[in-house]
């Protein structure tokens, strides 16, 4: 007859059986239930990547990710992947600055890399390159431009702990300038100002009825040769039209004084020239060195951009036409600022110059056989990755499903069929 | 004011005004033969102010000695360095007279040693062809002065260009006569002028 104690070990051991079978029927359930239509996985950005993996293994129908800071780019288009799988995707992070990074080599002969960033109104954000630190900027006005003579490797924009980065991936191939015009002490000192700014110079300036002073080989505009042409007076028939199907082609061109009132030239003019306005004084200030240049005002198409005005009067502008790039400028006498200026006007003369040249300047891109891990919008690219940030999740709504590993389930098992085991071997039970 | 205006540079030491018709005569070349906007009459400016910046070429001559001072060489030291073209040439034609030795004496002060031109140079085709150089001056070929026929001009130069561009064939007396005279000459001798200012204002 079984003593008493053999009969509460036995109960014990049927309990054990049945908590082993509910065990499995639970782990049976829970590998065969549906998807809940109303629960929402969460994670937030330092467990994102393992919720990522458990996302891929158990696709929920919905998931919101809160961010305090931009995914990696791996997440975020493990994201993506998720979202087109058919999980819906929503996530807030409303800390995360509108920061965005762009970088290109100058096109000038000195090279550097022109850095453009755009960030939130009034953040302070650092430049610095894959050695070290290369501008900040304070109180940014939305964008900014910054240009690095020198730079290696990935170029970072950090405001905070937040950054965006870009890589150069490409180079440029040197093109000449070419400068049309006649005889002229403009003409003298603005191709004096590229040349000693390191931009190889071809010229046609016409001295006589049917007589031109050239310089170097090429004196027709070409996209293959020219990286970009300045006009300083109405050119021929024949050779504005040459301007025009250069601009045209992808070109970069540069009209100065009255040239863009050449009939040739009128389909890529920025403006129509007007009167000219005389300055107030001739003494040239170093911050202010072109007040003192007299120039013709321009009345700009309403797609051009201005560049410069004085007095509410527009002295430069720009515009693009089809592929290609026109400035015009009013000034007709700059080598008056180079001559007559301060102390850096030489040096200033010069710059002005060559960064015209090259903001129009066609670009002659050799691509660099670099892979990137660039992330140069972070924000941008998640948006638009994902979609517009949702509300964050309010307290009641947030919460995950309740999911049990299946190693947790086995090991709990496990331990119970080993209890019951134990206890059938300790009463003398087979 | 866009057009080119001849500049005759005026300076404290020697005669600086010993060629007052020269200006005319090359202006006259250039409006004849370029199409060149070219002021109807030249200017003086004094070397040592701030009105030699206004003019980017500047022609100086003299038969005295030329001591620069202070002011004056420091603005050539910025004029040249800044672009600027003097046009030096020497009232005596001579080579070893006083206003040879001390202009290139401060020319070489104030903006740099001076070089003989090749005379196959850009300044010689800048305009007219001069294929043996510099023209003679009826005054070498007279045999006044030094008795000799200068065979080079020289220069100095700076980023490839010639900044200071520095005769002894006298060019002052050749070009010195009024404009209307050209007429009795079988050729103009002023030609060469032109090709200076061409230079000038292309190089």
């Amino acid at each position: 007859m079984p003593s008493r104690d053999n009969r509460v070990r036995t109960a014990i051991e049927h309990a054990l059986r049945a908590l082993v079978l509910l065990t499995l029927a639970l782990a049976v359930w829970i590998s065969a239930r549906p998807p809940d239509e109303l629960m929402i996985e969460t994670a937030r950005a330092a467990g994102l990547p393992g919720a990522l993996a458990r996302w891929t293994l158990a696709p929920p129908r919905r998931v919101h990710v809160s961010l305090d800071e931009a995914p990696a780019r791996s997440d975020r288009d493990w994201l993506r992947a998720i979202r087109r799988a058919g999980t819906s995707v929503a996530w807030d992070g409303g800390a995360i600055p509108a920061l965005a990074i762009e970088v290109a080599s100058a096109a000038s002969p000195r090279g550097g890399t022109t850095v453009w960033v755009a960030a939130p109104r009034q953040a302070r954000v650092a430049i610095a390159d894959a050695i070290a630190p290369i501008d900040s900027i304070g109180a940014v006005m939305g964008a900014a431009t910054v240009f690095a003579p020198v730079s290696a490797g990935t170029i970072h924009a950090s405001v905070g702990s937040h950054r965006a980065s870009a890589t150069v991936r490409d180079t440029l191939a040197p093109r000449r300038v070419l400068v049309l015009g006649r005889a002229s002490w403009e003409a003298k000192f603005v191709i004096a100002a590229l040349e000693e700014t390191g931009w190889e110079v071809d010229a046609r300036l016409s001295i006589a009825p049917g007589m031109d002073v050239t310089q170097g080989r090429d004196r027709t505009p070409d996209t293959a040769r020219h990286a970009a042409v300045v006009v300083l007076e109405a050119p021929s028939p024949s050779m504005g039209a040459a301007v025009a199907r250069y601009v045209r082609a992808g070109g970069g061109a540069i009209l100065t004084g009255a040239s863009g009132n050449a009939t040739s030239l009128a389909d890529i003019a920025v403006g129509r020239v007007g009167a000219r306005v005389r300055p107030a004084s001739i003494a040239f200030a170093d911050d202010t060195p072109r007040q003192a240049l007299g120039f013709l005002t321009l009345r700009p198409r309403s797609d051009a951009i201005i560049i410069e005005q004085r007095d509410g009067r527009v002295a430069a502008a720009a515009r693009r036409v089809d592929a290609g790039r026109v400035a015009q400028l009013g000034y007709d006498e700059t080598w008056r600022w180079r001559l007559a200026g301060g102390v850096p006007a030489l040096d200033a003369h010069r710059d002005w110059w060559s960064s015209l040249v090259s903001s129009v300047a066609y670009r002659a891109a050799v691509p660099l056989s670099r892979e990137t891990r660039d992330d140069g919008a972070p924000l941008a690219r998640l948006v638009d990755a994902l979609g517009p940030p949702s509300a964050p999740l309010g307290a009641l709504a947030t919460g995950t499903r309740w999911s049990p590993s299946p190693a947790l389930l086995f090991a709990f098992i496990s331990l119970l069929l080993l209890a019951e085991l134990a206890s059938r071997r300790l009463r003398g039970a087979p | 004011m866009r057009e080119f205006v001849f500049a005759t540079a005026q300076y404290e030491s020697g005669d600086w005004d010993s060629a007052p018709l020269v200006p005319a005569n090359v202006i006259d070349s250039i409006a004849r033969y370029t199409s060149i906007d070219v002021a109807p009459t030249g200017v003086i400016v004094a070397l040592s102010s701030r009105d030699i910046f206004r003019h980017p070429m500047l022609y100086l001559t003299g038969h005295l000695p030329v001591r620069f001072t202070t002011a004056e060489r420091a603005n050539v030291t910025e004029f040249v360095r800044r672009g600027g073209f003097l046009f030096v040439d020497d009232h005596n034609h001579d080579i070893d007279g006083a206003f040879h030795k001390t202009a290139t004496e401060e020319i070489h002060r104030s903006a740099g040693p001076l070089v003989e031109l090749p005379n196959d140079h850009a300044l010689y085709r800048a305009f007219f062809h001069f294929a043996d150089g510099p023209p003679t001056t009826s005054h070498e070929l007279n045999g006044w002065g030094d008795n000799l026929v200068h065979k080079h001009l020289q220069g100095v130069i700076r980023d490839g260009r010639v900044a200071v561009l520095y005769s002894n064939k006298d060019y002052s007396s050749e070009w010195g006569y009024h404009p209307d005279n050209k007429r009795f000459l079988a050729i103009d001798n002023t030609k060469f002028a032109v090709n200076v200012v061409v230079y000038a204002l292309t190089r």
